[in-house]
């Protein structure tokens, strides 16, 4: 199956990904293929363990295929070394998770100036970068703030702030609603489509919520490890 | 940035890093002292002067004691300079029971003894002083300060091992050397009714490259007697003096040896603790993009934070309290006749032991934290 028409940023071909628990094999993808046109909002729907999180893994560079491969603009994945996958995840894809996963003990600020930690850019320029990311998502004036004295919502703004700073190709987006109420729901996905709208950002999203999908440009469903529906 | 994140980490859990830090700090503190008590004991075996000495006592142990007519003939043997009779007196100063007026006691040949302690000066008028006064007791600088003793003073000493009372006279105040009181072992000879033994004879030499062939030479005169010798340098004769007191050197280092294993159990506990609990925090670190050695690198910073803070508060804590107690207040331990003071060579490679006990602790969760696959550590959110 394959997205729109338009220049591809992923392709991903005859992806398998088994676990094992003890001597049994899980297969959880099961031959999948597919694209995704640079500039794209795509959101990936559907039940528990088809296979949805595994695939924005696999296509964020944080796992690796039992066979199949995943190209990401003119890198394939499955050339790189583990340091090789760190440094073009830093370089190329933001991360954006249900839990926001900030670092308690690092102010907002610092957060976000994380990823550029691995950059070679001066104090001044991330200084830069991380307020022009913190006023993209409206907390300009929470820089300072800790995550403990911000709200759920305020957090996984942080977290998209983050996500964007080093200006990646790729915003991977795992159940970036799931743990908000709707008017700070409404608020994050308001942000994503902001940020592929203005900013050309392609954006990959994992969501069980229909009203978070329909706010992206393109829908596929998985079930047991295969696309089986998708709108566009 | 690093140091920062490791530092504020430090503080999530305020209390388990307050109690590891207390813990590690005290241990270091224990350390500190059990290693400036042996560094005593090495400093007290390097008076200046001693290279060139000899210790002869009587082969069976310090306790048996030695004719006096081995005097003569030790320093008839050649390289042999001078030969100064020295017994343990043991007494205590106007009977005081008090374990802090422990101090070193001799009773000697005043001639002799101006001659082997090279390293202490007197006024000579004093010396001469000493010498014509049968009771008179040579007193070095710093026991005259701790007990306000001037020239003149009159200073019975209770004899714990001898029967008797020493009455001497204050004549001489010297300086350098150790911490001791001398005085004349014709006083106590005669006191006693001329037992003519001798604890130790101290000998000095004329050349340092002399100390083995002149103890063989000393040993190989009464080998065949009812008090075999056994002569060794100033230096082994202050362990085996250490070694008497119950191998308490090696106690030392034993139980030092110990403390560090504990230290490392607790440090190493805590990282554990705290590395585990943050297993999804340092995978999303991983996922953002920081290779698995700069994760390696923040744990590994936390724990040497840790330790290192521990070690300023343990190390410096002791250096601090016991400058102002020893070095300040001149105040003495009961039976510890050095002050107790860490030296600042000791007080840097205790530190970096600290440091290095910090690598180790975070070593192991370190490595596991970093190792672990992305996907795992973010499973568990």
């Amino acid at each position: 199956m394959t997205s729109p028409a338009g220049e591809t940023l992923i392709e991903v071909r005859d992806l398998r990904k088994t676990y094992k628990r003890g001597d049994t094999p899980i297969p959880v993808l099961n031959g999948l293929s597919l694209r995704v046109a640079r500039g794209e909002f795509l959101a990936l729907m559907g039940p528990s363990g088809s296979g949805k999180t595994t695939l924005l893994n696999l296509m964020a560079g944080l796992d690796r295929p039992t066979s199949g491969s995943v190209r990401v603009g003119d890198t394939e994945l499955g050339d790189l070394s583990e340091g090789g996958l760190a440094k073009w995840r830093a370089r190329h894809v933001g991360f954006i998770f249900q839990f926001y996963n900030l670092i308690p003990v690092l102010t907002a600020f610092e957060n976000v100036e994380l990823p550029l930690q691995l950059t070679s850019l001066s104090g001044k320029e991330r200084h830069d970068h991380v307020r022009t990311a913190l006023d993209v998502v409206g907390l300009g004036d929470r820089a300072k703030h800790f995550p403990r004295q911000l709200s759920g919502g305020q957090e996984q703004r942080v977290a998209i702030a983050r996500a964007i700073v080093t200006d990646p190709d790729l915003i991977v987006a795992d159940e970036p609603t799931g743990d908000l109420d709707a008017t700070s729901a409404a608020e994050v996905l308001t942000l994503l489509e902001r940020l592929n709208a203005e900013f050309q950002k392609t954006i990959v999203m994992v969501t069980h919520d229909p009203r978070a999908a329909a706010r992206a440009h393109a829908e596929m469903h998985l079930d047991k490890g295969v696309l089986t529906a998708e709108r566009s | 940035m690093i140091l920062r994140h490791a530092f504020r980490s430090l503080g999530r859990n305020r209390v388990r890093s307050l109690v590891t830090l207390l813990g590690v700090a005290s241990l270091l503190f224990l350390v500190s002292l059990l290693v400036s008590i042996l560094g005593g004991f090495e400093m007290a075996s390097h008076t200046d002067g001693s290279e060139r000495r000899l210790i002869t006592s009587n082969e069976v142990s310090l306790t048996f004691p030695m004719p006096v007519s081995y005097w003569e003939k030790i320093r008839a043997v050649p390289h042999v300079v001078e030969v100064c009779p020295s017994s343990w007196f043991g007494g205590k100063p106007n009977g005081s029971d008090r374990q802090e007026d422990f101090f070193a006691q001799f009773f000697t040949d005043p001639d002799a003894l101006l001659r082997v302690l090279t390293e202490i000066q007197v006024p000579p008028e004093q010396a001469q002083a000493w010498k014509e006064d049968r009771q008179g007791a040579l007193v070095s600088d710093k026991l005259a300060r701790r007990y306000g003793w001037k020239l003149g003073d009159r200073l019975p000493l209770v004899g714990d091992i001898y029967p008797m009372t020493a009455e001497l006279n204050i004549r001489a105040i010297y300086a350098g050397g150790e911490e001791a009181l001398y005085f004349h072992h014709a006083y106590v000879d005669e006191a006693m009714g001329r037992p003519g033994i001798v604890g130790t004879y101290v000998i000095l030499l004329d050349d340092p490259a002399n100390l083995s062939s002149v103890a063989e030479s000393v040993d190989a005169l009464f080998a065949d007697s009812d008090a075999a010798t056994k002569t060794q340098t100033e230096k082994a004769f202050q362990a085996g003096f250490a070694s008497m007191m119950g191998n308490v050197v090696g106690l030392i280092t034993q139980i030092s040896l110990v403390i560090g294993m504990t230290i490392l159990i607790t440090a190493a506990n805590t990282m554990a603790m705290a590395v585990r609990e943050r297993t999804t925090e340092l995978a999303v670190l991983r996922a953002i993009g920081f290779p698995p050695g700069r994760v390696l690198r923040l744990i590994l910073t936390e724990s040497v934070l840790l330790t290192s803070l521990a070690a300023f508060i343990g190390i410096g804590g002791f250096a601090l309290i016991t400058w102002l107690i020893f070095g300040v207040g001149e105040f003495r331990l009961p039976m510890v006749w050095f002050p107790l003071m860490l030296p600042p060579r000791m007080g840097l490679l205790l530190s970096l032991a600290a440091i290095a006990v910090g690598l180790l602790a975070g070593l192991v969760p370190g490595l596991l934290a970093a190792r672990r696959p992305v996907v795992d550590g973010l499973r568990r959110a």
